[in-house]
């Protein structure tokens, strides 16, 4: 079974990532559409963000979290180059976050490729490899709808940008304080990066032929090998 | 159809997260603690530790050396002036009185001894001169008489000299015997005695102060010598209100007023900073207290009376303008500029922008430095510490 064009491969992706995946080995055009449209989404949520949000407030917010041991001297200096910079921070989050997936991506993909060699039969090439990985980061999609959402719905301006991280696992279950050594780790690993680690390894099964538990564990390889350093270096 | 469940379940659940989620604002207003404007006095005041000492008072020193031989007195005696309080070993001294006494009488008798010489010259030249008027007589002879007898004269100038020399040796001896006796200088009491029968004590010289004696002291008034730091000694004046608070009574405070502030400032032993002594006198108490007692004191270097005054808390600082958050009928809070006065710790006097009985937001600090003009808050009751 497979997506038979791009529209329904991007249905596909989320209830039935197979097809989707089946699919893509014909069609590797359609990963243009994908990341088209994950950029476009990922663009019209961070605009509306900064579009809505109280820039003073932000500007708070984000003394504060960078300033938890600084002096009152040194808060005012934080303070002032973040006024200066406050209106570029939108384009910065946008294009830093589009550049972002794309630079990420290329390294995913060249870690793909280096784990399909386990596989002899599995012969793509790099190109191939990299439209896998956009597919993979699809759940960003509904990740920055919903942020959409949020920023529309909120009847405030003071929001904060740790609602970038409303589905992570710190503010799903553990809450911890800003400032804790753990903090920044569990907020950036969130529910939807989770998801898109099965997606991948439900992808590595498509393509290859590894059984799921061990394409499971490739796709989950990189993140379980950065959260562990991360976490050596949050302990120390 | 199984799968259909799990994605309803999870697109469920994706909506639910976002109500949950969802930014509503402030819903709760923030919980402040709320101050009224009052009126009353503030005092700010000076913190000084320091020594309580006796008003007047007089170190008994030694100015002779000798060994003591007698001690009349015991500490916490009273004396009245002139009483003997101890004597020294007076041998030595007595004998230098009965040596200055026999030389003075050898002078006396080396001056009736020259004056007997002295006649008998003039006996002889009286009679030379007759004789060289006459020519029986040679010149010489007649010029040597005339000679010694004034010689004679100078020498009893200079014996009569040498008596008065010995007689103020006497005198300085006999000053001597006296010292070694010593009397109260004052009526009081003997705060302390630092002397027993058979000890020596040293004269006082340049360079090595004489040993102690004995402190008489009036016991009717009592100052407390406090070291007042460099930094604030600029606000004490004479006759400004102390309050003492003495190891012993640390909660009772003794009252008194400032009669001397010190011109220079003096090193303190064990500190790098710089202190100025201050004399505060004691007004008259019931209870009792001693010389040497440690003790802190406030002292009141200006007073507002019957100004507005707030908890210090409540005022914020912009820059180099003060303001209060004034709470409004509604419960929002107004930015309401303010000039200040003077302020103790925990109070600050206001001389414009409120008038009493306005609210004003005094805490908790955190939420207080993020209000905004027009935010509504809700008054939380009863902080430990109101406006009064």
């Amino acid at each position: 079974m497979k997506s038979s064009n791009v529209m329904t491969a991007l249905v596909d992706i989320f209830i039935s990532p197979s097809k989707a995946f089946n699919g893509l080995k014909e069609a590797k055009g359609w990963s243009f559409v994908a990341f088209i449209l994950l950029a476009g989404i990922l663009a019209a949520s961070m605009f509306a963000f900064y579009n809505k949000a109280d820039p003073q407030f932000l500007i708070d917010q984000q003394v504060a979290a960078a300033s938890v041991d600084a002096t009152i001297a040194e808060q005012k200096m934080i303070r002032q180059s973040m006024e200066q910079t406050i209106d570029m921070q939108v384009w910065f989050a946008i294009f830093g976050g589009i550049i972002g997936l794309a630079v990420i991506n290329a390294l995913m993909a060249g870690y793909y490729l280096f784990v399909s060699k386990q596989d002899p039969e599995a012969n793509y090439g790099y190109g191939a490899w990299y439209g896998f990985g956009v597919w993979t980061m699809m759940p960003m999609i509904i990740s920055s709808l919903g942020l959409l959402i949020l920023v529309l719905t909120a009847s405030t301006d003071q929001i904060s940008q740790t609602l970038f991280n409303y589905a992570s696992i710190n503010q799903l279950l553990i809450g911890l304080e800003i400032g804790h050594p753990f903090y920044t780790l569990l907020e950036s690993l969130n529910i939807f990066s989770i998801w898109g680690i099965f997606i991948a390894a439900i992808g590595l099964k498509s393509w290859t032929n590894f059984t799921f538990n061990k394409a499971l564990l490739f796709a989950a390889l990189p993140s379980i090998v950065i959260y562990g350093i991360w976490t050596v270096i949050a302990l120390v | 159809m199984k799968k259909a469940i799990i994605i309803g379940l999870a697109v469920t659940a994706f909506v639910a997260l976002l109500i949950s989620k969802q930014v509503t604002g402030n819903k709760d207003a923030p919980e402040m603690h709320i101050a009224e404007v009052e009126q009353g006095n503030i005092a700010d005041s000076i913190l000084a530790s320091g020594n309580l000492v006796f008003n007047t008072q007089v170190q008994l020193r030694s100015e002779v050396t000798g060994r003591v031989a007698k001690v009349f007195v015991e500490e916490g005696e009273s004396v009245t002036e002139g009483d003997i309080l101890m004597r020294l070993d007076t041998t030595a001294f007595e004998s230098e009185v009965a040596r200055n006494k026999a030389v003075l009488r050898a002078t006396e008798i080396d001056i009736k001894h020259s004056e007997t010489r002295l006649k008998n010259i003039e006996r002889q030249l009286s009679r030379q001169k007759e004789l060289y008027e006459v020519g029986l007589a040679g010149q010489e002879v007649y010029e040597n008489l005339q000679n010694a007898r004034d010689l004679a004269k100078i020498d009893i100038e200079a014996k009569r000299e040498a008596y008065n020399q010995a007689q103020a040796s006497l005198l300085i001896a006999e000053d001597r015997l006296n010292k070694s006796v010593f009397r109260a200088p004052m009526s009081g009491l003997l705060a302390s005695v630092n002397i027993k029968e058979g000890e020596t004590v040293i004269a006082g010289t340049t360079n090595i102060i004489g040993s102690d004696l004995m402190l008489v002291a009036d016991p009717s008034a009592i100052l407390a010598e406090l070291r007042v730091d460099e930094t604030d000694i600029a606000g004490i004046k004479l006759d400004q209100h102390a309050d003492i608070y003495a190891a012993a009574y640390p909660n009772q405070p003794f009252t008194g007023k400032v009669i001397n502030i010190g011109t220079s400032a003096k090193n303190q032993a064990g500190s790098q900073g710089l202190s100025f002594k201050v004399k505060v006198l004691l007004d008259a108490t019931d209870r009792q207290l001693y010389a040497g007692m440690s003790c802190r004191a406030e002292i009141a270097t200006s007073i507002a009376e019957n100004g507005l005054k707030l908890p210090i808390e409540a005022i914020q600082k912009e820059d180099d303008s003060y303001f209060v958050w004034k709470l409004n009928a509604d419960n929002t809070v107004t930015k309401t500029a303010v000039t200040v006065g003077i302020s103790s710790d925990i109070e600050q006097a206001l001389t414009s922008g409120v008038v009493k009985g306005d609210r004003i937001v005094i805490g908790p600090a955190r939420p207080l430095s993020s209000l905004k003009e027009g935010d509504t808050i809700a008054v939380k009751n009863s902080p430990e510490k109101g406006a009064n």
